[in-house]
């Protein structure tokens, strides 16, 4: 995956057909949601004060929520979040989305 | 009170030397023989290791538990096997107290044997048991979880599963570990409280989110730390927590439970 933008990276994840919604967060504000629920922010900082809560050294690298049918996943890079939304609750395009994840994560604050 | 008496069958107070107080059931003319030999069991256990505040021992179907904290008598619980010591043991404190509240030692030590003074203990003994049934133990749809032994034993055949943890809301924990797990800093964590708030905390945020962004109630959580993969799962009111080297490993089990 060739990318030249956090809006690049953005535009080309969310063509790969599993994909469903994404938001990206930034350890501060929401960069970018096309969640329909309108208060992603909110849901970061819930997620954040979790996983602040842990405590022990355990490293929380991802993090899925399931219901059977899809799958919503949070992947976690030095404070950024990033949530997709899946169509399936297992993912197919393990690879390319990975690429796509890493491309967010190295955009995120251009 | 029938039916809280199907898992806590009776409670006895024994004054040390094996002479019976007074038992939740009465035991008629053999309370001698039985108070005798239940204090002889304990003088046995007592020569074989170091007899600590609690001990139990399990016959096939139910289990005598010995709470030894007061010089002067010692009490003991016969139950139903399912009832976690842990818990069992918050209960006999509690009821500890409450006779140590109306009786000294020392009236213990000098009893002449005149039962009747315990009377009014034995129903307040009665109410603090329908009281600990009724918070933990045996209101039908509030039943402490137990996993079937043959599912315990087909889900730990997968050596990528460490442990399975019971965690109920007002804090207690029940965690069966699987045989292989000979990570030290693991047992530490999955023992410590870290583990049970990390269960709740995350159960309770995630379950919300993922009613919000997945419009579902039936959830399970899958975390992927540097060393393992944590499983959670709400099950009526208390949470799953599942621990295993290996992402598929928690899917399956959550499949078979």
């Amino acid at each position: 995956m060739i990318v030249k933008s956090f809006k690049d990276a953005i535009k080309q994840i969310s063509n790969i057909i599993e994909i469903e919604k994404i938001a990206v967060y930034n350890g501060n504000k929401v960069k970018f949601s096309n969640f329909e629920h309108k208060e992603m922010n909110k849901i970061f900082r819930s997620i954040e004060t979790a996983l602040n809560n842990i405590g022990f050294d355990i490293e929380c690298q991802e993090l899925e929520i399931h219901n059977g049918n899809k799958l919503l996943k949070f992947f976690l890079n030095n404070g950024n979040i990033l949530v997709i939304k899946f169509t399936t609750d297992q993912i197919i395009n393990k690879m390319i989305i990975n690429d796509g994840v890493s491309a967010i994560f190295q955009f995120i604050n251009t | 009170m029938d039916f809280e008496i199907k898992k806590i069958k009776d409670i006895m107070f024994i004054k040390q030397g094996g002479i019976l107080l007074f038992s939740l059931i009465g035991l008629g003319d053999k309370s001698d023989i039985i108070s005798s030999f239940l204090e002889a069991i304990k003088s046995f256990s007592y020569e074989l290791d170091e007899f600590g505040e609690i001990r139990s021992i399990n016959l096939s179907k139910f289990t005598i538990s010995y709470y030894c904290k007061n010089p002067a008598f010692y009490i003991i619980a016969i139950h139903e096997s399912e009832i976690p010591l842990q818990i069992l043991s918050k209960f006999l404190d509690k009821i500890n107290s409450k006779f140590l509240e109306r009786y000294s030692e020392e009236v213990i030590i000098k009893w002449d044997h005149n039962t009747s003074i315990f009377e009014p203990f034995i129903e307040q003994l009665k109410n603090e048991i329908q009281d600990f049934s009724k918070k933990y133990l045996l209101t039908p749809n509030k039943l402490i979880y137990k996993l079937d032994n043959q599912l315990k034993n087909r889900l730990f055949e997968d050596k990528q599963l460490l442990a399975i943890s019971y965690i109920y809301e007002d804090n207690v924990i029940q965690t069966e570990l699987n045989n292989n797990l000979k990570d030290y800093e693991l047992q530490v964590y999955i023992s410590s409280p870290y583990y049970r708030r990390t269960i709740l905390n995350l159960g309770q945020i995630l379950t919300s989110i993922g009613k919000i962004l997945l419009k579902s109630q039936n959830l399970h959580f899958i975390i992927k730390s540097r060393k393992f993969y944590l499983g959670i799962k709400q099950i009526k009111d208390f949470y799953l927590g599942i621990i295993g080297l290996d992402y598929n490993s928690i899917k399956n089990a959550f499949i078979k439970i």
